[in-house]
């Protein structure tokens, strides 16, 4: 692939800039951009559409980044945050990222918790990733458990938040985003083609689909080329994504710590998986399990068989594990299971917002 | 389980109602005649006119008779435009997205015509290299959460 730099948007208040990236096939257009603290890529068929559907995913993207990060000042969420206890009637899109984040609390029986701010900031990861001191000498503060999801309360708009619980929306956050922007792509084309959305590779795709679906390389980082297990496999619909401990990990004290954390310890989670990677009918829905099956641990290929959900797992050790139909061999389409278990009981009110 | 056709002592028989003859109506006309003999209409309407039910009747159906016709005539014309334009506006299936590379732009390509330009819905292209990776969140310029 070859970023050929070229500014297409400058984005809804951000200075950076969608970069057109070549990638071999005349029939798609390619385009990346850093959005919610990863890179962010929309793909789209027939190539003519992109410059249209550029500003849409823009839109969508800067919207929940205003809505949902708990690393802006200005973001709603961190006003809730500065606020501290209280009920707060918030707007339909953060009460739709609140909603499905519970949703897949409760579904992932809490493993997938976004009670988890505290101990994110604890551990360190209290600002954006790129400005974390990545060798910081001080060791992190005592770690804190999260208070539990079942602690808050979302009734439509109107959400109570006990003292003391910061919320972070990592698990579903960026599927929920790739889910919207694809919707939005969709319902802004009116014409025949195929969209994918990538946020840091938790990707969803909308539309018709390319031959025998879109190819993607699963990987066990986020450069593949660094990776000793890529596979690539063929999405025909709904979504993929990956959760991996070699991602967003700093040291403190000499110790390697990450970001996904066990809410029942406060601590990063320590399980036998590095990566984790399944396949659902939606990227909020993907995003929440293998962030769930990270945290499981031994438990993850049983919590995965019960959601009902194709994987992929590759161990500290290097083993690699497919469940659910998950093919195993490169090239092979991934199936998509029907239905979503975060979108089921969210309010949603006049559309996504 | 009571028979419904039972009188019994708290039922109350409607004028005209004649049990004889098994709750049918004491006018009566052959079931293959759509009219009854003499006309249709009830005692006290006077003679036939307008304001007949048995008019509007006849003249409800033939002009029932005449709309269906018409309205048949103008479906089987309409389908088949719509199965012409159909024919025309949409590539077959499986055919030109085996072409490979540029198959997309070729099936989008515009036919004009005196008159009109009828643009192609495009097929599916083929795309052999991965376009994205999932392999967990790397960090960019900015900050935000994820997995």
């Amino acid at each position: 692939m070859s970023a050929t730099g070229l500014s297409l948007s400058a984005g809804a208040g951000s200075p950076a800039a969608w970069s057109r990236v070549g990638v071999g096939s005349p029939d798609i257009a390619v385009a990346d951009r850093d959005a919610l603290g990863t890179t962010a890529r929309l793909v789209v068929w027939p190539p003519e559409n992109l410059p249209r559907l550029l500003a849409v995913v823009d839109s969508e993207l800067a919207l929940l980044d205003e809505q949902a990060s708990r690393f802006r000042d200005d973001s709603e969420i961190s006003a809730l945050h500065q606020a501290g206890a209280g009920s707060y009637l918030i707007s339909d899109g953060l009460a739709e990222a609140v909603g499905i984040a519970l949703a897949a609390a409760s579904w992932t029986r809490g493993l997938a918790d976004p009670t988890i701010g505290t101990a994110l900031i604890s551990l360190g990861y209290d600002r954006d990733f790129a400005a974390i001191d990545q060798q910081r000498s001080e060791p992190p503060a005592a770690p804190v458990p999260a208070p539990g999801w079942r602690t808050v309360r979302l009734d439509g708009p109107m959400l109570r938040l006990p003292g003391g619980v910061r919320l972070d929306l990592g698990a579903t956050a960026k599927g929920l985003g790739a889910d919207r922007a694809v919707r939005a792509a969709m319902a802004a084309g009116r014409q025949a083609g195929g969209v994918l959305v990538s946020l840091g590779g938790d990707i969803a795709v909308a539309g018709t689909p390319p031959r025998d679906g879109w190819p993607v390389t699963v990987a066990d980082g986020p450069a593949p080329a660094g990776s000793p297990h890529a596979q690539l496999v063929r999405l025909p619909r709904g979504a993929v994504a990956t959760s991996s401990v070699t991602c967003r990990s700093w040291r403190r004290a000499g110790r390697l710590l990450h970001h996904i954390v066990d809410p029942r310890t406060g601590l990063p989670a320590a399980g036998p998986w590095q990566t984790v990677t399944a396949a659902a009918a939606t990227c909020a829905d993907a995003n929440a399990a293998t962030t769930a099956a990270i945290v499981a641990g031994q438990q993850a290929e049983r919590w995965l068989a019960t959601a009902g959900l194709p994987a992929r797992l590759v161990g500290r050790d290097g083993e690699v594990r497919c469940l659910g139909g998950w093919p195993a061999a490169d090239g092979g389409p991934v199936p998509i299971p029907p239905g979503s278990h975060v979108y089921g009981g969210v309010r949603r009110p006049g559309g996504v917002r | 389980m009571d028979d419904d056709r039972a009188g019994g002592p708290d039922r109350v028989r409607l004028p005209g109602h004649d049990e004889r003859s098994g709750y049918r109506p004491a006018y009566t006309w052959p079931r293959d005649d759509y009219d009854p003999p003499g006309g249709y209409g009830p005692p006290g309407y006077g003679p036939p006119g307008r304001y007949w039910p048995g008019y509007a009747r006849d003249g409800g159906i033939r002009s029932s008779r005449r709309a269906s016709s018409w309205t048949a005539a103008a479906l089987i014309a309409g389908v088949a435009a719509t199965t012409g334009y159909l024919a025309h506006a949409i590539p077959a299936t499986g055919t030109s997205s085996g072409t490979g590379k540029g198959s997309a732009h070729k099936a989008q390509q515009a036919h004009k015509a005196p008159g009109r330009t009828v643009v192609r819905a495009p097929s599916a292209p083929v795309v052999q290299a991965p376009v994205v990776t999932s392999g967990g969140s790397g960090a960019a310029g900015g900050g935000g959460g994820g997995d």
